[in-house]
């Protein structure tokens, strides 16, 4: 890489950090404060802008770019699940869950799965495996940006790691100041101007979409199937469904992603952030894939797949566009591996050593656990990156496919389904995750034709129905829980689409008045 | 389709087409969703 | 019972009329009654926190509200409060105590400064308790439906419908 892409890079850092003190300083006290009671200021398209730059991550740049060079046009089908994997996940579960987890009180997506399936065998079962699958998720996102910047920087790959993991480090413990929502809203900008014209850049350089194709045609027709390189997925529809589910309805079990229905603040605008969401993901989703699949042309003799987007940039954008982009998806990369460390140390703290350790913790003690997780897992993470780095694909892949076998039943039975019980959730859990694990590591995916993630969601859907039906008697939901559940019985006559326009945040007030109501009745 | 064989062109196009129907669906059935910031708080 | 006590209450400037409106727009229902008003307690906090930023700490105060009743803590804009003459009937009774609504302050204040600052540090949070306000409610009865309509914002929740 040229001095003068370095020189960009170190300069968008430069204006990113400007950026941020400015908005902490001018005003500070008020706009600190203002920005802490409820981010008002923050309007819809900043907030999906915000969430859907935090969640680009490590696989998009790496992985997604990967399999488009090794796959094709095959790669297409994940892109097809996870452009609409953030409206799904909205409209099937973001408002209920969002008024249970108030009427719960509940801080964590983890604490929530404990109070609707009241156990601790819950908490504990989801705690420990959200921060061991977390704990990999966080591995690729080390690997990506260690191997970014030492393409970039030409720094040997053990520094280049060992930098990356520092830059999170520094982002997870000082938090805030470098992730105020205009910065992440800069970095989107730059992220989404900078990977559009990589795009274009690319279909330029091969005489536009059309041409690409018919070069790719030339060379090897099944590039262009959707059954994958020498058509080796035909056929296969488990492995299809399973690329489809994974980052579209797999989001729902995702403890770090739908904790966000939990810190909803005003449903308008989550509402129409989702909106944003899919456009942003109309245009973005697709690229990375697309980048891939065009480096075949632009990159044939390309040694590591998951340098495709990198090169492609490199080769064909302006070193200072290029030293724009690379930051940008640098700062992708950090910004989501600080929030997912953010989310396992919650988990570790809260879920684990308050919840079965130390109930009378300390806020001190609290902040030593969680940032011991923390480093616990940059040091093991670099270990592994540095010796034995899987691909990013592969992790985020089995990362995720475990994640969303084993929650996205209880996720959404918690809100939709009265009669999904305790044991239910419970063997509904394990069975996803084992299931998946199992799809995975033993390689059944050659002998079934099923992907991991497909086998798992079954596995955990299956056991949720019949073990709850078969433990009704013996482990009936609380009352309380169905009444919260319940909307439709206090209706009367008010039409259910302006149900809609009931204020949620009342809920645990007129629950209250309700039950003092019935005592009061009953004397 | 830009040279995709049909069943690639449907992928590619087909599946954005659905998701955004169903954007556009979900937004006009949660019209009435509440304007007013519920923040954090109650008050 | 007349009995009536002087508290501190959240100003709110929709009454009674209002929430007739505002049930009447809902269910079509121009005979709806103001069934009766309910005061709610909760407990109020001054959280001190002390928030890293770049160039070292800054103190910022925010407001934690403790529902007395559920036990739920929520973070708070400001709101301005007076004293009231209330019917003591119609104040719902409390639920959780004093110690334990400090605990629950501290907890919900940690964690929303942990998720809003995205950041991994003590923030060193003392609850300065400042005892129990109060927010009106009215609760609205319609031919079949009844509905909660809070006095500082007029959003509504749907009630369960009782046997007359």
């Amino acid at each position: 890489m040229s001095t003068s892409v370095i020189f960009f890079l170190v300069l968008y850092y430069v204006v990113v950090l400007g950026i941020g003190y400015w908005a902490m300083r001018l005003g500070a006290g008020e706009d600190l404060e203002g920005y802490l009671l409820g981010g008002r200021k923050v309007g819809p398209m900043t907030t999906a802008l915000t969430l859907q730059s935090t969640s680009m991550s490590g696989y998009m740049f790496l992985g997604a770019g990967a399999l488009g060079f090794t796959q094709g046009y095959w790669a297409m089908w994940f892109a097809a699940g996870d452009i609409g994997g953030g409206v799904l996940n909205l409209s099937v579960i973001g408002r209920r869950m969002r008024k249970l987890s108030r009427m719960f009180g509940a801080l964590t997506s983890i604490e929530y799965l404990e109070k609707r399936y009241p156990s601790p065998a819950i908490r504990f079962f989801a705690g420990v495996l959200t921060v061991f699958l977390l704990g990999f998720y966080v591995l690729a996102q080390l690997i990506a940006g260690g191997k970014g910047m030492a393409l970039v920087t030409g720094i040997p790959y053990p520094f280049a790691l060992a930098i990356a993991a520092g830059i999170i480090l520094i982002y997870t413990f000082m938090g805030g100041y470098l992730a105020v929502a205009y910065t992440d809203f800069f970095q989107s900008i730059v992220m989404l101007v900078g990977v559009m014209w990589v795009v274009v850049a690319a279909l330029s350089e091969l005489g536009g979409l059309t041409a690409a194709n018919n070069a790719l045609n030339d060379l090897d027709p099944t590039l262009l199937s959707v059954w994958g390189k020498d058509l080796g997925f035909q056929g296969q529809w488990g492995v299809v469904a399973g690329a489809l589910l994974i980052f579209s309805a797999g989001y729902m079990g995702w403890p770090h992603v739908v904790t966000r229905h939990m810190a909803m603040s005003r449903p308008a605008t989550a509402r129409k952030a989702g909106m944003w969401a899919t456009a942003w993901n109309l245009l973005f989703v697709p690229a990375p894939y697309l980048v891939g699949i065009m480096a075949v042309l632009i990159l044939p003799g390309l040694d590591d797949p998951e340098m495709a987007i990198f090169q492609v940039a490199g080769k064909l954008l302006p070193p200072a566009v290029t030293g724009l982009v690379m930051a940008a998806i640098m700062a992708a990369v950090m910004s989501t591996a600080d929030s997912l460390l953010l989310q396992t140390g919650s988990i570790a703290s809260r879920d684990l050593y308050e919840r079965f350790i130390n109930p009378h913790a300390s806020e001190r003690q609290m902040v030593t656990v969680s940032r011991g997780l923390v480093l616990a897992i940059a040091a093991i993470g670099y270990v592994v990156a540095l010796y034995e780095p899987p691909t990013v694909f592969s992790i985020v892949i089995f990362a995720t496919s475990v994640l969303g076998s084993a929650f996205l039943p209880a996720y959404v039975c918690a809100v939709w389904w009265k009669k999904a019980n305790t044991p239910g959730a419970l063997v509904s859990m394990v069975s996803g995750a084992s299931v998946a694990f199992a799809w995975q590591y033993l390689d059944y995916v050659e002998t079934t034709q099923i992907a991991p993630m497909l086998a798992g969601v079954v596995g955990s859907t299956v056991t949720m129905i019949v073990v709850s039906l078969a433990t009704q008697k013996i482990a009936p939901v609380p009352s309380c829980i169905k009444e919260v559940m319940d909307q439709a019985a206090v209706v009367g006559p008010i039409p259910k689409r302006l149900l809609f326009a009931a204020d949620d945040g009342l809920s645990p007030e007129a629950a209250a008045i309700d039950a003092a109501g019935n005592r009061r009745q009953s004397r | 389709m830009f040279g995709l064989p049909t069943e690639t062109a449907l992928l590619v196009f087909g599946f954005p087409a659905l998701w955004i129907v169903y954007t556009a669906v979900f937004l006009y059935r949660s019209r009435a969703w509440r304007d007013e910031d519920d923040g954090d708080g109650t008050a | 019972m007349t009995d009536r006590e002087q508290l501190v209450v959240i100003h709110g400037s929709f009454n009674a009329t209002d929430a007739l409106c505002v049930a009447a727009s809902l269910t079509g229902d121009i005979k709806a009654k103001v069934e009766s008003e309910i005061i709610y307690p909760y407990y109020c906090f001054d959280a001190r926190c002390s928030v890293p930023i770049l160039t070292g700490r800054q103190q910022v105060t925010l407001v934690c509200l403790v529902d007395a009743v559920n036990g739920l803590g929520a973070t708070a804009d400001s709101f301005e409060l007076k004293k009231e003459s209330v019917l003591v009937e119609h104040v719902l009774a409390t639920g959780v105590a004093e110690l334990t609504a400090v605990d629950i302050a501290h907890r919900t204040v940690t964690h929303h400064l942990g998720s809003k600052l995205r950041t991994i540090a003590e923030f060193n949070v003392t609850m300065q308790p400042r005892g129990f306000i109060y927010k009106g409610f009215w609760v609205v009865r319609t031919s079949d439906a009844r509905l909660l309509v809070d006095s500082t914002t007029a959003g509504w929740h749907p009630l369960k419908l009782m046997a007359a």
